[in-house]
């Protein structure tokens, strides 16, 4: 949300803010150090990082202008006891969960699914914030995209816990942790975030882990994360066999219309920027996302283009700094919020656009030639060779030199890093197999508009016999 | 029969010997060699026990004994400490220079000054990046275009000249290509080593560079990262991807990505959902360059050079005709002017030129075979005629070889004595063919099938002329 602090005092604001902040980070660094739980803070402070990339409003604004930055060393404890926008219900799931099992003592395993972008991170990190869970639990949060196999999650492990480990292979890790769970311990609260990542041969690793909350005295609270909805039903079948293994569930459903404008109304109200987009702006915005993907990060990166987008169009004429630290208020009207969206998500206009100027007229013809050998000729298979045979006798009828069968598949290459086609693996070049990406009825228009291109279009007479 | 005795011999005397474990050893002792312990042992053993079979360990053994002299000599030490010194970047390899390097864009921007055709995508990149540093946060930025079409010169222009802009904040530059690691995972290290100048190993560089991107740092500068290929960097896993993207999430890493690959779709087609997620939808496109554009490039490229203005303008409409590809519009203008030599090059040269790039080879290929492989060609060119499928069988070409020879008598004037070819002498000539890959040959136990592999018009433009 770069965009939204339009006010930035841009000479200002470099030097001075930039040092506020990291004394102030510097000062929450060494009252941390003071308390004596070194390793578990960190690893809290790494995950208030995480909340902060994922888009949410709470870091979002904590980062936001030089305002709120003055009094983020106030408030940023209240902030960041603030539970995300539009969803309460997920966080207060959770929040049951987590303390019913802090309350009994007793180990359980849980998997959250949902789609890129929909707060998962972001709400469990804010969980895992709460003071009771800090305490009670001891955290482990480990991102496993960034593990080198499968089997390196053991030691990583060893090193969040601080085990002693007998040597550094991963059966001595293994060996430890298996240990350590035996003893009496306190609560580990284990999250794995990306967790299908973990995939292995036979997913021992993953039957291993899930394993844990059902030994005895482990206590142990496992929380995986990742994208597919049933991933412990279709990767994990054996844990289905026993009540004890078998996960809970939590889905993280897309967010709605109603929840990216909650979001985006909370986000511009911490900045005072309630302002910014008009209110038909914002519904259109949310409406598109919501239908599209319901993604938030996509929702946030928007926004912030179509703030950029209205900053550069209102001060296109003179971009001095000076002039937009006067007046830096930009309002966004719809208009541009559907020139980006159409930038983004505008199929049809896209391939029109490129059919019309900046496309090399061999291309044009060649797409010509497969749209004709698709709408009226016989095969709907096109080979490369066949496609030559017909473009060569459509080239030459135009009184246009044809290109070499080895140079046009170098053009349907370029073709194909566009997007329009996709090209098939073959032994050779005259065998490879062509599909058309692009839609048949909107390149048809896109290309009936020209005339020398819709002539070939309806030229039968170039297609083979 | 003396050899199977001998190891007949050797398994009998595993068993009596110490332990079966160590004789194990023994037979895979020299595979084993990088481990150092376990062969001294075994050496031991051996040299102690097996008199048949002092040789065969002895081998691995030979280029060990070396070793001990070299420990005396102090050569070694030497040796140690200068890769240390590399690897700690204290030495910089002097033989290598990187040509394309950010460092070395000085040269590359003395040679063209400006990109012409490329305001709006510079300025669009220039924006970006300024209001990245400006702000304070972390973005990424996804470029495509199809090859040639000055994705990379732009955007390295663009960040050397914001590297000079005054009122920015200082930023790092970190340029990764994916094409110049050897895999994927190495880029942590590359990233690592234009930020420090250390080299160290992947994993331990990956643990580094998070903890660098993900915990504020106090004095952190910003940082910007170009990644050029990325699409290299796609693997099953796309871990170097996500953890690229999520650094680049985070706002307190000040990290701004530039992602510059071909593919337009990249995102939708190949990358992950979360990648994709993370990547955001902050696109780029380069079209390919019209010709004026590509006339305007030539012109301020080849400013000393004499070319005629009209030469050119045919270059670049036979270059934007087709790909756009300025690259290629330079390289023929080059080559028109080799051809040329001292005094300049004109329509005449670059005609030339241009006919020598997109001249048929097959053509010539087919011109250049002798008579029997000719007829050959026609035959399969006619059996691929008739039946519609380009693929035939030699017993089908050969039928079909000999009713052209009866149907014509003497097909070549340079061979009056041809006959239809023998099927062994048929095979061998088809075997010539598809080492051409005039034809592709699929050998079958049976029925070896044959596969036209150039246009059955190109066969008969070039067999034409030589029929009586």
């Amino acid at each position: 949300m770069a965009g939204v602090q339009a006010t930035i005092q841009f000479r200002s604001r470099k030097k001075v803010y930039l040092d506020e902040d990291v004394t102030n980070e510097n000062k929450n660094i060494l009252n941390i150090r003071k308390t004596g739980e070194r390793k578990l803070k960190r690893n809290i402070e790494d995950l208030k990082k995480d909340i902060d990339d994922d888009c949410t409003p709470v870091k979002v604004s904590r980062r936001e202008t030089v305002a709120s930055k003055v009094t983020a060393k106030k408030d940023s404890e209240e902030e960041n006891q603030k539970p995300l926008t539009s969803r309460e219900k997920e966080i207060g799931w959770l929040d049951n969960f987590l303390t019913e099992h802090l309350d009994k003592e007793e180990s359980a395993s849980l998997y959250i699914s949902g789609q890129p972008g929909t707060g998962k991170t972001a709400s469990l990190s804010y969980i895992l914030n709460l003071p009771k869970f800090k305490e009670g639990y001891k955290q482990v949060y480990i991102n496993c995209t960034m593990m080198k196999s499968a089997a390196s999650i053991y030691s990583r492990i060893c090193k969040e816990l601080q085990l002693p480990t007998s040597g550094t292979t991963e059966k001595a890790c293994f060996n430890a942790i298996e240990k350590y769970l035996k003893k009496k311990h306190k609560m580990i609260l284990l999250v794995l975030d990306e967790i299908d990542q973990l995939d292995s041969k036979r997913q021992s690793v993953l039957y291993t882990i899930f394993e844990w909350p059902a030994m005895a005295d482990s206590r142990v609270v496992l929380i995986g994360i990742a994208n597919a909805l049933d991933l412990t039903e279709r990767t994990l079948p054996r844990l289905q066999a026993r009540c004890s293994l078998r996960p809970e569930t939590l889905h993280f459903a897309p967010y709605t219309k109603e929840q990216i404008i909650n979001i985006f109304t909370n986000v511009l109200a911490n900045e005072d920027k309630s302002n910014v987009f008009s209110p038909v702006a914002l519904q259109m915005l949310a409406a598109k996302i919501s239908a599209i993907s319901g993604d938030m990060r996509r929702a946030l990166d928007i926004g912030r283009r179509v703030i950029e987008l209205a900053r550069r169009t209102k001060f296109s004429d003179n971009q001095s700094i000076d002039n937009m630290m006067k007046d830096s208020t930009v309002t966004v009207e719809l208009k541009q919020v559907l020139e980006v969206l159409n930038d983004v998500y505008g199929g049809s206009r896209k391939i029109e656009s490129d059919a019309e100027d900046g496309f090399p007229l061999q291309q044009k013809l060649i797409l010509c030639s497969i749209m004709l050998m698709l709408t009226k000729g016989k095969v709907k298979e096109i080979l490369m060779g066949k496609l030559h045979d017909v473009y060569k006798k459509v080239a030459t009828a135009r009184n246009i030199v044809p290109l070499d069968m080895c140079e046009m598949s170098a053009a349907c290459g370029l073709l194909e890093a566009r997007g329009a086609l996709r090209l098939g693996a073959g032994a050779s070049a005259r065998a490879r197999r062509l599909r058309l990406q692009w839609d048949r009825a909107e390149l048809a228009a896109a290309l009936r508009d020209k005339p020398l291109l819709s002539a070939i279009l309806d030229d039968v007479s170039c297609l083979p016999s | 029969p003396k050899k199977v005795l001998v190891f007949e011999d050797e398994e009998m005397s595993t068993p009596t010997r110490s332990s079966r474990a160590k004789t194990n050893i023994n037979y895979q002792e020299p595979e084993e060699s990088p481990k150092k312990r376990t062969p001294r042992k075994v050496n031991r053993k051996t040299s102690e026990s097996d008199d048949d079979f002092r040789p065969a360990p002895r081998t691995p053994r030979t280029p060990k004994t070396p070793k001990t002299p070299r420990t005396r000599t102090p050569a070694q030490t030497p040796k140690r400490s200068v890769t240390k010194r590399i690897l700690t970047s204290q030495l910089t390899p002097t033989l290598h220079n990187r040509a394309h390097s950010i460092d070395n864009i000085d040269e590359f921007l003395k040679q063209n000054k400006s990109l012409p055709g490329r305001e709006g995508q510079m300025e669009e990149i220039l924006s970006f990046v300024r209001t990245k540093l400006l702000d304070g946060t972390s973005g990424c930025m996804y470029i495509s275009g199809v090859p040639g079409t000055g994705k990379t010169a732009t955007v390295s222009s663009a960040l050397k000249y914001l590297k000079e802009e005054a009122d920015l904040p200082d930023f790092q530059l970190v340029e990764v290509n994916g094409m110049r690691i050897a895999e994927p995972r190495q880029a942590y290290v590359q990233i690592y080593k234009q930020l420090t100048g250390k080299s160290v190993v992947w994993e331990q560089a990956c643990s580094l560079l998070e903890k660098r991107f993900t915990n504020p740092g106090p004095r952190r500068t910003p940082t910007v990262l170009l990644v050029d290929e990325l699409d290299a960097l796609c693997t099953r896993r796309q871990d170097v991807l996500y953890s690229i993207m999520e650094w680049a999430a985070h706002n307190t890493a000040l990290l701004t990505v530039l992602a510059v690959a071909n593919t337009m779709d990249l995102p939708e087609r190949a990358l992950a959902a979360r990648v994709a997620s993370r990547l955001g939808l902050t696109r780029l496109t380069f079209p390919p360059y019209t010709h004026t554009q590509l006339q305007n490039i030539v012109a301020t490229r080849l400013s000393g050079a004499n070319v005629t203005a009209d030469a050119v303008q045919l270059i670049a409409r036979k270059v934007a005709a087709v790909s756009g590809d300025a690259r290629r519009a330079l390289a023929l203008c080059s080559r028109a002017l080799e051809l040329a030599g001292p005094d300049g090059a004109g329509l005449k040269e670059v005609q030339q030129a241009l006919g020598e790039a997109a001249s048929s080879a097959a053509v010539r290929a087919i011109r250049n075979c002798s008579p029997a492989e000719r007829l050959m060609l026609r035959a399969v060119a006619a059996e691929v005629e008739r039946t519609g499928s380009d693929e035939t069988t030699l017993s089908r070409a050969l039928q079909t070889a000999a009713a052209i020879v009866a149907l014509d008598g003497r097909p070549y004037k340079t061979a009056p004595s041809i006959r239809a070819p023998t099927p062994s002498q048929a095979q061998a000539i088809c075997t010539r063919l598809a080492a051409l890959r005039l034809l592709l040959l699929e050998p079958k136990p049976a029925e070896p099938r044959l596969l036209l592999n150039i246009s059955a018009d190109d066969v008969h433009y070039a067999t034409k002329q030589i029929i009586v």
